[in-house]
């Protein structure tokens, strides 16, 4: 096992220098001014030719890409071309806050996702399946934006137990509406591959087996039949959890939570380089992380894959 | 077990509820601030915390007045030129340095030191010696010295008029510097000398701000602004009670000014301009006839009635009505029955194609389809091309873009703000002047503006102008903005400023004096 992770995370080295490069080079092409950004809508050339110098702007794109790296390998992921501060502190700061919303999100998604997948698989046809399975088309297809502006309604303007945006210094009574805005289409998901994936697994052999020993029927679904329908559905909360770590920022918008996505929005926005790359860096590496949890997961869940890897 | 879940939640939300602190006052802002250091601080957020925390020569009022702030008096001389300003002795920052001439002249040379190149350094060339002093050929500054602590000079190479409002920008704020010649700081907060200091500043979250005055009997102890990127969070925090003012946003008028919260309603008229700018050096919108049978073709009423109703007017020029004395004698008015006269005389009869570049806004598609309807009336076939702000601007200000909406926000009040940036042909592009609008007489009755002292002449060539480039067309004309705030009642003392950075919070108060 510990070689498994050793491996995956040198096999990570190439995709994360990849991902920076790429974001490098894309940001090279794409149209749009660092220095205008941050000059104003009344300046004067001479003055952001200066700028531009300063921040070594000029230089030839492998230079810049060059320093970049020498700079990661100190551990410096340089400063903001707008706020002129280290870009590493305001990642520490808001990286934190999209991984507890990203955390409760996650958490909110798999209870529900899960218990609604599996009471309506439980009960194929019935009308709880049906429900069920209704509200998850619902959560799908409601645009994110809508889900959060309708609970900021409900919940912050008419029965007013929750507030309605900010972070409030992590008191979790301000996490609640975010993390359900962020979690509905994935519990949607997860809802839905969960019946899938059991009603299969409930028409294998062991399933007819198990019930044929006299296994009452909570026992057959739950030990049985659940782990082993679990590995699709892992593969989901990981991909989720993965980009929710690149910050929900349409979530993090309605909400006002300062977090990693609107950090890296408005980084987009000024064309703040290094703010991006420092960003698009850490994004990447949870990815890799999140994704290397699932895979271990697998091994956990499913004996079969660890014989297979080792 | 969801259920259980549920009720987990509404216990967990039912806890903790506390009421508002009664000594703060609670604002917002709209956006994140990108720099608090002066000399970078160019967006709105930026320059309105830059102005509460450190102090200036002069500050702007409520109405616009550039009041004394550190300077006790001033005298001009008769050339219109030299500045002699004499400060105040006891004003200090928080680190205790002094706010005095010393540390003025510093921050001013600052401004227009090529070794930090800052995007504000226009607001202070017009010093004798700003242009050598910039470019590195000369160490000195000729315009600006200080004789001692509590005297500054400085000459100008021309008159201008307007130059105090220049001295009440946040980019002429007066700061303490450290060793390396950067605003001074605590921790990571700035060390005050305004009206406020910086009490807390958490990222992306709020800003907390304290009084650094005496506090009047009924006054507030603290300032706070959350950042509230979303304008409908921002109406929820305020309906809830979390927020003191709230800047209404456009979908949001109707519904307030119908409701009981109408009479708590402040509507000012922005000093802005919102305009469809037309680049006068590409054909055929180098034709004058057909910048002008655009805006024939463009009912401006109906959209300004139907996109804005009560928070725009109607743009009779580049100059906002309040700095202006008189609009033009003969307006533009829905006919497009002329329009396609004036563009078959300039042998466009069948119309042509014309691209209109906007920002990614609602609000700005709204008003552009609106426009491609009534220009296809008149036979020009309108392209509408959406950009991310980024690109959008670096599309503008090359000059890649025929047609744009843009907005044109004052740094000071007076109309020369309005005219010699956005039309002068040395300011073509990021100056200003993304029409690339190029009149010699228009070049010659701006330069003679920026001359003028104040008076009757300077304000009838203001009209003149504001006329003469009506008429010209060099935009399609639009709107000026109004805005619309809302006060929480049994909060007196407010009032929307005119320019962005004129309101001070210090007179807000709470009517009834028995709350603390």
């Amino acid at each position: 096992m510990p070689i498994l992770i050793a491996r995956r995370l040198l096999g990570a080295l190439p995709v994360l220098l990849g991902v920076t490069f790429l974001s490098f080079l894309l940001l090279y092409v794409v149209p749009g001014d660092p220095v205008q950004a941050v000059a104003g809508e009344r300046y004067d050339e001479a003055v952001l030719a200066e700028m531009r110098a300063e921040l070594h702007l000029d230089d030839p794109l492998l230079l810049r890409y060059g320093h970049f790296l020498a700079g990661l390998i100190r551990g410096d992921l340089g400063n903001s071309y707008v706020t002129r501060e280290p870009v590493s502190e305001r990642i520490a700061e808001t990286f934190p806050k999209t991984l507890a919303l990203a955390a409760a999100a996650m958490i909110l998604a798999i209870v529900i996702g899960l218990s609604l997948g599996i009471v309506a698989a439980a009960r194929p046809g019935s009308w709880i399946d049906r429900s069920a399975m209704a509200l998850a088309s619902l959560g799908i297809s409601v645009p994110v934006f809508w889900m959060g502006m309708l609970l900021i309604y409900f919940f912050s303007l008419q029965l007013r137990l929750l507030p309605p945006s900010g972070y409030g210094g992590w008191s979790p009574r301000y996490l609640v509406l975010p993390a359900l805005t962020l979690a509905g289409a994935s519990a949607a998901m997860i809802a839905r591959m969960t019946r899938a994936s059991l009603l299969e697994v409930l028409g294998e052999d062991y399933i007819r087996t198990a019930r044929a020993k006299g296994l009452p029927g909570w026992k057959v679904l739950f030990v049985h039949a659940l782990r082993n329908a679990l590995l699709p559905v892992v593969t989901v909360i990981g991909n989720d959890f993965g980009s929710y770590l690149g910050g929900a920022v349409l979530t993090e918008k309605i909400f006002a939570w300062p977090g990693l996505g609107r950090y890296t929005l408005d980084a987009v926005a000024s064309r703040d380089l290094p703010a991006i790359q420092g960003a698009v860096l850490v994004m990447a590496l949870a990815f890799v992380l999140v994704n290397l949890l699932v895979d271990l997961s697998y091994a956990w869940i499913d004996p079969r894959v660890r014989r297979g890897r080792a | 077990m969801r259920r259980g879940f549920f009720l987990a939640l509404l216990a967990l939300a039912a806890c903790s509820q506390s009421g508002p602190d009664p000594n703060t006052f609670r604002a917002y802002l709209g956006e994140e601030p990108q720099n608090l250091d002066p000399a970078f601080a160019v967006d709105k957020a930026s320059g309105t915390l830059v102005s509460l925390i450190y102090p200036a020569l002069f500050r702007f009022d409520v109405n616009g007045k550039a009041e004394p702030d550190l300077v006790k008096s001033w005298t001009l001389g008769e050339d219109g030129c030299f500045y002699t300003f004499n400060l105040h002795k006891n004003r200090s920052f928080d680190d205790g340095s002094p706010a005095d001439a010393y540390a003025a002249a510093a921050c001013f040379r600052r401004l227009l030191d090529p070794a930090h190149p800052s995007p504000r350094r226009w607001v202070l060339s017009e010093l004798v010696g700003a242009a050598s002093f910039s470019s590195g050929e000369s160490d000195e500054l000729a315009g600006l010295s200080a004789p001692n602590d509590s005297t500054l000079l400085i000459r100008l190479d021309e008159p201008f008029s307007p130059f105090l409002g220049l001295l009440a920008m946040p980019a002429a704020r007066i700061y303490p510097m450290d060793d390396e010649g950067l605003p001074a700081r605590r921790g990571r907060l700035p060390v005050a000398g305004g009206p406020w200091r910086l009490a807390a500043w958490k990222r992306g979250d709020r800003f907390l701000l304290e009084r650094r005055g005496d506090r009047p009997e009924g006054a507030f102890e603290f300032l706070s602004f959350r950042i509230i990127p979303q304008p409908f969070t921002a109406v929820a925090e305020f309906e809830v009670g979390n927020l003191d003012l709230l800047t209404l946003p456009q979908a949001e008028i109707g519904h307030w000014l119908s409701s009981d919260w109408a009479p708590s309603i402040l509507r000012r008229d922005e000093l802005s301009v919102s305009y469809l700018g037309l680049n006068t050096s590409q054909a055929p919108l180098n034709d004058l006839r057909v910048r002008q049978a655009l805006n024939w073709a463009v009912d401006q009423d109906a959209l300004l009635r139907t996109l804005r109703g009560a928070s725009a007017r109607a743009s009779l020029g580049p100059v906002p009505p309040s700095l202006r004395g008189s609009a033009p004698a003969e307006s533009y008015r829905y006919d497009p029955d002329r329009a396609k006269a004036l563009l078959a005389e300039a042998g466009y009869p069948q119309g042509f194609q014309l691209e209109i570049w906007q920002k990614e806004n609602p609000e700005v598609s709204r008003l552009l389809e609106a426009v491609q309807a009534y220009l296809a009336e008149v036979g020009v076939k309108v392209k509408i091309i959406v950009r991310d702000w980024g690109a959008f601007k670096d599309a503008v200000n090359s000059g890649r873009a025929s047609a744009f909406v843009m907005d044109w926000l004052a740094d000071y009040p007076d109309a020369e703000n309005f005219l010699v940036p956005t039309f002068h042909s040395a300011n073509r592009g990021g100056g200003g002047n993304r029409a690339s609008f190029d009149d010699e007489y228009v070049d010659l009755l701006l330069d003679e503006l920026s001359r003028l002292p104040e008076g009757k002449s300077r304000d009838e060539l203001v009209d003149r102008l504001n006329e003469v480039i009506y008429s010209k067309a060099p935009w399609i004309w639009l709107w000026h903005p109004v805005s619309l705030q809302v006060l929480r009642p049994g909060i007196t003392g407010y009032q929307p400023p005119l320019i962005f950075n004129g309101q001070d919070y210090l007179e807000l108060r709470h009517a009834d004096p028995n709350r603390p």
